[in-house]
């Protein structure tokens, strides 16, 4: 458990499996070793500060929660190596064990989504915390109109979770659409940016829409929802900041008035618009 | 009220209970905050002149005690230490080879409780600003926790403010507004009267208990009921001081204000200025930055997870993966005082500012908050 | 030549005016074009443009080296082609079929010389290549700030 009154002491989990996705890209199946390492179950959209090897913290999404109430409870997260500490993470091996707080943070709101039409819109590692929402999406296909599930990637071979995308694309009223930056000749997929992918996608005012990725992607994928009919408050971004407590005492996860940590990183368009807009020149 | 004799007896209960008394003393030429022994270690006849990156203590020609502003410490380095462990992480391997740990809290109870003497209304207030923030969300801090435990706080009305002073214009002095005696925790509340004899009554202090444990304290002393002259004399006292206090927050409609002024060419003026240097975060009794770190030890195998001030004109405060957010001096002065003045607002229910001046004081480029907050908001100085 | 309502559903061309619709669509010619074959190749004079119907297209850049490098993919209801608007009427790029693809071909030739003749069509199809060399200019330069790319 999370002890209340020691929020900074670590769970001991275990890692059950490890997957390369990409060369720099590693999804590990983690899950506690005892009872007393147990933690809240998480909403997508969540993440947990996970470390390894003495170096420092990081947050981390939870990119698969299938199994998350079952009673191993292990969850999955998708991790980019950029630094130490994430590199730490990726070099773990099942059987090794690193540090676990959470789950932190807002949560992706499918409720608000429920009757409409759904996009999801992700780019790069984006996909990740995306991931269990299309699960959701897939999983409870009535109580949803058409879901879009829109990708971008680098290159083909950067392209992330290609077995879960080629599962999803075959249930019904789910369409699935991959672009990427540039590609060898044979590459069956668009070639452009994930907001040209919005042109064959229907949407109204009682779309909802799920936006993950670089900051620059969700500033001009929001603008393009909005260009097409969608509502601004029916947009839902990811924001991303660095993060050294996540319980909101250490002031270094503020995007203006927000504490990411604690206000995010879920937080609707008309809430982020005009903070994504200052240049921090 | 008592004569300042007993302002002595005040201290040596508080250490006889089994207090760390902490209060202000003299120290290298400047006004400090350390332990107290005795009411001695005041500074006594001691005054200070403070301006925009100046502060210069001087010799009084009367025994006040607290015949100063404030100095570069607040309470804020007694309740969340400069440096504190949080956990203990011991590495091993388990028999089949694989890297494992234990970890568990490190106590953060201290040895004795605080008790805090002499604490300005400004650092009360901001003590309760502190709170908010650390122990009043949904994760509260077992550091600050444990030292509020038990903690005594004795405070002092304002008579000498300084020229970077404006607590009147944020509601946090020169004298503690009636409703924070018992919210912000202070036990014990005195006004010091005619440190220089002139008024006849002689050199005494004005009392007033706010919870048991300050009446417990007042009973330790020779004291009787004040006066309706001690009380008027009291009154003047702060009256005085913010008729001198002529400094000016333009709290109007601050922080939206403040955050329609995102592209204010001042920004860039004062980004011309700033040295980021950090220490108006170091000074600032209402900072709370901090960052976590995983500190291995020589061995390899004990990793203490310590929490340090941090500030966020550093430039790794806002790193994130290649970059920093606020790479920019500008960016980090702008990020600083809308943070403080506006949208701490949004995160907190209230202004993050308590008008002490220390930031216009401890800058060493001279820059006046309050200055550049007129100059954002299109109003210059009167 | 064809039916004017089925330009008009394309978001290339669902902006333009009934006249222009009509006089595009009497220039129309379906074609169809096998996935993998090559449409347009760069250098070659571009003497003709089109609005794809059903299927893709690559517009590539040959990189010794590398081969072809897919740089754009065109879709359904999207023009192919601007280079025959403006000298040296060349085409910049190669393109090639991704899937069987069918598309409506337009003769620049006699589209010019129709636009001569109706100056509100100059102006609007002036108006469709502009929007769309501004469209793939931002997703271009998107596509080149390299966001998923490494952090530095």
């Amino acid at each position: 458990m999370i002890v209340p009154d020691a929020p900074m002491v670590p769970a001991r989990w275990r890692v059950l499996a490890r997957r390369e996705r990409t060369a720099e890209v590693v999804t590990l199946t983690v899950a506690p070793e005892r009872d007393v390492d147990r933690l809240p179950v998480p909403r997508p959209g969540q993440f947990s500060m996970l470390s390894a090897g003495g170096v420092h913290e990081v947050p981390i999404s939870f990119s698969g929660l299938d199994a998350a109430a079952g009673p191993d409870g292990a969850v999955e997260h998708t991790i980019r190596a950029v630094g130490s500490a994430t590199a730490a993470l990726c070099e773990l091996a099942p059987g090794d064990a690193l540090g676990v707080r959470g789950p932190f943070g807002t949560a992706w709101d499918l409720d608000a989504a429920e009757g409409g039409d759904v996009v999801v819109m992700a780019g790069g590692i984006g996909l990740a915390p995306l991931r269990p929402v299309v699960e959701l999406l897939v999983a409870h296909r009535g109580a949803f109109g058409v879901v879009s599930v829109l990708v971008g990637a680098r290159s083909p071979a950067e392209v992330l979770f290609g077995e879960d995308l080629a599962r999803w694309a075959t249930a019904t009223g789910v369409a699935v659409e991959v672009t990427v930056d540039s590609a060898p000749r044979g590459w069956r997929g668009h070639v452009g940016v994930v907001t040209q992918l919005l042109d064959d996608v229907e949407l109204s005012g009682r779309s909802t829409a799920f936006v993950c990725g670089p900051e620059p992607m969700m500033r001009f994928g929001a603008r393009a929802l909005v260009a097409h009919g969608v509502d601004p408050d029916r947009i839902q971004l990811s924001a991303e900041r660095n993060m050294r407590c996540a319980v909101g005492h250490c002031g270094h996860c503020q995007l203006g008035p927000h504490l990411v940590c604690r206000d995010g990183p879920v937080l609707t368009f008309p809430r982020l618009a005009a903070l994504l807009e200052v240049r921090e020149r | 009220m008592f004569e300042v004799a007993a302002l002595d007896a005040l201290v040596r209960t508080l250490l006889a209970d089994g207090h760390r008394v902490v209060g202000p003393t003299v120290r290298d030429g400047v006004v400090v905050t350390d332990e107290l022994a005795t009411a001695d270690d005041l500074p006594v006849g001691w005054g200070d002149e403070q301006a925009p990156g100046r502060y210069r203590l001087r010799r009084r020609d009367d025994g006040a005690r607290f015949g100063w502003a404030v100095g570069p410490h607040s309470p804020r380095r007694e309740v969340s230490p400069a440096s504190v462990a949080l956990v203990t992480i011991r590495h091993r391997t388990d028999p089949d080879g694989h890297r494992s740990f234990d970890a568990e809290p490190v106590d953060p109870t201290p040895d004795r409780p605080t008790a805090f003497f002499g604490v300005r209304p400004c650092e009360a207030a901001a003590m309760a600003v502190h709170d908010r923030v650390l122990v009043g969300g949904a994760h509260p801090d077992p550091v600050q926790t444990a030292r509020n435990e038990g903690r005594v706080v004795v405070a002092v009305d304002c008579g000498s403010p300084a020229a970077t002073c404006f607590c009147p214009s944020m509601g946090t002095g020169p004298a503690l507004p009636e409703d924070r005696a018992e919210p912000a925790g202070v036990d014990l509340r005195l006004c010091e009267l005619d440190p220089d004899g002139a008024d006849g009554g002689g050199h005494r202090f004005v009392a007033w208990a706010g919870t048991d444990a300050g009446r417990r304290l007042l009973d330790a002393t020779d004291h009787r009921p004040a006066t309706e002259a001690d009380l008027a004399a009291a009154a003047a006292v702060v009256a005085d001081a913010e008729a001198r206090i002529e400094r000016r927050m333009p709290t109007d409609d601050l922080p939206r204000r403040l955050a329609d002024a995102v592209e204010h060419p001042r920004w860039d003026d004062v980004a011309e200025r700033c040295l980021s240097c950090t220490n108006c975060t170091l000074v600032c009794p209402t900072c709370f930055c901090s960052t976590v770190t995983d500190d291995v030890d020589l061995s390899g195998e004990v990793t203490t997870r310590t929490r340090t001030w941090d500030s966020c004109f550093t430039l790794d405060h806002s790193y994130l993966h290649g970059g920093s957010v606020h790479a920019s001096v500008r960016s980090r002065y702008r990020q600083w005082l809308t943070h403080k003045l506006s949208t701490w607002w949004d995160q907190f229910g209230e202004s993050g500012c308590v008008g002490c001046g220390r930031c216009i004081t401890w800058c060493p480029a001279g820059i006046d908050l309050v200055e550049e907050a007129r100059a954002l908001v299109g109003e210059h100085a009167p | 030549m064809i039916d004017a309502a089925r330009l008009a559903t394309t978001r290339a061309l669902s902006g333009l005016s009934a006249a222009s619709l009509d006089a595009l669509a009497d220039l129309a010619e379906p074609a169809v074009v096998d996935a993998g074959a090559t449409v347009a190749t760069e250098g070659r004079t571009a003497d003709w443009f089109a609005v794809v119907e059903h299927g893709r297209l690559a517009v590539e850049l040959f990189v010794p080296g590398r081969g072809p490098l897919v740089v754009a993919t065109i879709g359904p209801g999207h023009l192919v082609g601007w280079s025959w608007r403006f000298p040296p009427h060349v085409w910049h790029f190669d393109v090639v079929a991704v899937d069987r693809t069918q598309l409506w071909r337009f003769d620049a030739a006699a589209v010019r010389a129709a636009a001569a003749a109706h100056p509100e069509l100059d102006r609007e199809l002036t108006a469709v290549v502009a929007t769309t060399m501004a469209r793939r200019l931002e997703a271009t330069r998107l596509q080149l700030a390299d966001l998923y790319g490494r952090p530095t």
